[in-house]
């Protein structure tokens, strides 16, 4: 009995086309139209490249300028920059082809807003300025004139570009904040499963529709239909959320790591929560379709938006205050999974979140079960 | 008025998603309100990134890098909870809640005085940032100075106070004469984000009314009935007109609410007719959609589909500055672009872009007539 509802469910749910459809181009579209608003914003925003400068200057030989040709040259150069007159400059900056104005002369500057890379410029300029201060202090406080070696040595110290730092990473994931996004668009695709099971749960209620009524007369017990019909759109909705990861990493590049067993294993975990969810609204026989739509939605949208699907952050300042709640969310738990097998090395924390969905899963489904066995209708 | 109250009747059942989104919505401006509540950039101000440290030598040299440090930067380790444990680091990296841990080993102070410091700090990072390159030259700074003074035979404790002193030095500069005009209204953020929520809300509510007077027995009864076609149509055309009336006057209360009568005044004139041609593109769009599908699950999706693609691809959830060209060049052909555009043009150029406004509020009346004849079209060809 158990195959032949399997059986009927997939084809019932595959021959509604509508639905699959949706449910396959939801996560498609809006990944795409993701990926092209934030495609390259870490890079454009975050990265450090050549800052365009222009420099505005009387003497070509002065000290300022012999820093400036040599931040600008060589392969770790820092500045791109372009020597202008005055007007020229400010027509530049105006137009936004540079980031600020270098006036050489009076070791100025003029950038157009408060940025990282106007602090950069402003960091070059007073370095500048430091360092001759500094000299100028040393030679001041020191009895008699020191020599000219000593003055040397210091203006090589300055010059020799010494790092006192070593550069170092803890981690080799894709460090993209705005990743966020397509982890919660992957929760949001799974929750939304629910619009399946609501239907697939409608059709065991003798008051919602005509399959109900010859379900609930027949001696079969709801247990294996709810079974069968479960398993049955698990498979549909984890085959669909698969071809939307193979689209977002093969199609539109997005960087979700190496694991991929890991990420179909949370992607299966994810249409269970999503599934059983829809299973425990649609078992609510007094509320209509309409409305269990609506519950649906309600609840995916929430439940994603506080695992970071409309501002980024959301997850993470839930998790400083109220973690628990991040422990329950199950959108929390889909993009947790992603966002640990990105950024860890181990694997201790993503274990962790698949059971925790697997037994909501179970606990959900069992509630539902609960709620639609022995169902008596005194009129329908 | 049969069907108009008919209309309304239908509404009231599925005004639950529409208070939804009207839910998010508000919460949503309320967040972005009041992290864009500090007054306009007229003077320049120097960028503070985030840092940790953990002080493994204690030493006169490293307390004086640190408290440097903190007068630059903004140290978070305290407060944050950061530790200097694996974990820990790759959460507070890519959460953004420091650019750079740093790490000062033991020793650190007698390899500054003895000239080997190079390369001696941890610098824990996303490597690459232009923040964990602002931290590590104020580092570098710190040190070079330091080192310079205690060659120049100063002790550890008269050099760091030197070169706190030298490192006070700073070039000076300024902001391009006028406001600046990086930073938008909070009138703007409201109404810009409207360009999302709006879709939403009238797809959800009137796509879902329009999609049960489709329904075939529904419709063949009307059909058959004495009541007027005309009429029919005519209350039904109203009764959408009612809602997105209804909605747009929701909107403009949440806004005094939210923005202390801030909409009493001539920008906000504006955005108010600017909204109104963006809701007549958002009821065509809705009827469109009833005309191509019957089936009431989906027009969630779909509503979140289109609603979702605008507000990304027209610069509502993402600048326009932003966006690729080829981005841009597509969304001119989405009605929420010239919504946009025009929210963007009230807000910075009222008075000198007045033309570009209202060219893009007929823009968006031109996007609504369209939608509506394909609308048409595609309930002919379902008919024939």
């Amino acid at each position: 009995m158990f195959w032949h509802n399997f059986k009927n469910c997939t084809a019932v749910i595959l021959k509604g086309k509508t639905t699959i459809f949706w449910t396959l181009i939801f996560p498609i579209a809006l990944a795409t139209f993701m990926y092209m608003a934030f495609g390259n914003l870490m890079e454009k925003e975050e990265m450090f490249h050549d800052i365009n400068v222009a420099v505005v200057s009387s003497d070509e030989e002065s000290q300022l300028m012999y820093v400036i040709d040599s931040l600008s040259e060589g392969d770790d150069s820092l500045l791109n920059a372009e020597k202008m007159t005055e007007e020229e400059a400010k027509k530049a900056l105006s137009d936004e082809t540079v980031e600020g104005i270098i006036f050489a002369d009076e070791v100025r500057l003029t950038v157009n807003e408060n940025s990282a890379d106007a602090s950069i410029l402003e960091g070059i300029l007073s370095s500048y300025k430091q360092n001759e201060y500094a000299i100028k202090n040393i030679i001041e406080e020191m009895d008699g004139m020191p020599d000219e070696a000593f003055i040397r040595t210091l203006t090589d110290d300055i010059m020799a570009d010494v790092s006192y730092y070593t550069e170092q990473s803890v981690s080799k994931g894709n460090q993209s904040l705005y990743t966020n996004y397509f982890y919660a668009i992957f929760a949001m695709s799974c929750l939304f499963a629910a619009y399946s099971s609501i239907t697939v749960t409608g059709n065991l209620q003798a008051n919602e529709s005509g399959r109900g009524m010859r379900k609930c007369i027949s001696p079969n017990s709801k247990l294996v239909f709810i079974l069968s019909e479960f398993f049955s759109l698990l498979v549909i909705h984890s085959v669909v959320e698969i071809i939307a990861f193979l689209y977002m990493k093969k199609v539109l590049g997005i960087d979700f790591g190496d694991k991929n067993p890991e990420i179909l294993l949370t992607l299966f975990a994810g249409c269970m929560i999503g599934l059983a969810i829809g299973f425990i609204i649609g078992a609510v026989s007094n509320i209509g379709m309409e409305g269990k739509i609506g519950i649906v939605t309600a609840v995916g949208l929430g439940l994603s938006g506080m695992a970071d699907l409309f501002v980024n952050g959301v997850k993470h300042a839930i998790e400083q205050h109220v973690p628990i709640i991040n422990k329950i969310n199950p959108a929390a738990l889909i993009t947790d999974c992603f966002y640990s097998l990105n950024v860890y090395d181990d694997n201790s924390v993503f274990f962790q979140n698949i059971v925790i969905m697997a037994v909501e899963s179970v606990v959900l489904l069992l509630i539902a079960f609960m709620m639609v066995r022995r169902n008596k209708y005194a009129s329908i | 008025m049969q069907v108009f109250k008919m209309f309304f009747k239908v509404l009231n059942r599925y005004k639950g998603q529409m208070i939804m989104y009207m839910c998010i919505f508000c919460s949503l401006l309320t967040i972005f309100i009041k992290s864009n509540s500090g007054s306009k950039a007229n003077e320049y101000a120097d960028e503070k990134c985030k840092f940790a440290v953990f002080d493994y030598d204690g030493s006169t040299a490293s307390k004086a890098l640190i408290s440097y440090l903190e007068g630059t930067n903004v140290r978070v380790d305290k407060k944050d909870g950061i530790k200097d444990e694996k974990i820990s680091m790759q959460n507070a990296l890519y959460n953004r809640d420091a650019d750079v841990i740093l790490r000062i080993p033991e020793g650190f102070e007698e390899k500054l005085v003895s000239g080997e410091a190079a390369g001696l700090i941890d610098a824990i990072t996303i490597p690459g940032t232009k923040n964990s390159m602002l931290i590590e030259s104020d580092l570098d700074g710190f040190i070079n100075m330091t080192g310079m003074y205690i060659k120049a035979g100063y002790d550890m404790a008269t050099a760091t106070e030197r070169a706190c002193t030298a490192l006070a030095e700073t070039a000076e500069v300024s902001l391009p004469d006028g406001e600046n005009v990086s930073k938008h209204s909070n009138l703007y953020t409201f109404f810009s984000y409207l360009g999302w929520v709006m879709v939403c809300m009238i797809i959800t509510g009137i796509t879902l009314v329009l999609q049960v007077f489709e329904r075939k027995e529904l419709k063949d009864r009307i059909e058959c009935s004495s009541y007027n076609f005309l009429n029919f149509n005519k209350e039904v055309v109203l009764g959408m007109a009612a809602t997105g009336a209804l909605i747009c006057g929701v909107f403009l209360t949440v806004s005094l609410i939210l923005l202390n009568g801030q909409i009493f005044s001539e920008k906000g004139g504006m955005y108010i007719l600017n909204m109104l041609c963006y809701a007549a593109v958002c009821m065509a769009i809705a009827f469109l959609i009833s005309k191509l599908t019957a089936k009431k699950e989906v027009v969630s999706m779909i509503a979140n589909v289109v609603s979702l693609g605008m507000a990304f691809l027209c610069g509502i959830f993402v600048p326009v500055d932003f966006l690729s060209d080829g981005v841009i060049k597509i969304a001119h052909f989405l009605p929420a672009y010239w919504y946009n555009q025009a929210a963007i043009n009230i807000d910075f150029h009222l008075d000198e872009k007045a033309g570009s406004i209202f060219s893009a509020m007929g823009i968006q009346i031109l996007f609504a007539i369209a939608i509506l004849i394909a609308g048409m079209v595609a309930d002919r060809r379902k008919r024939a």
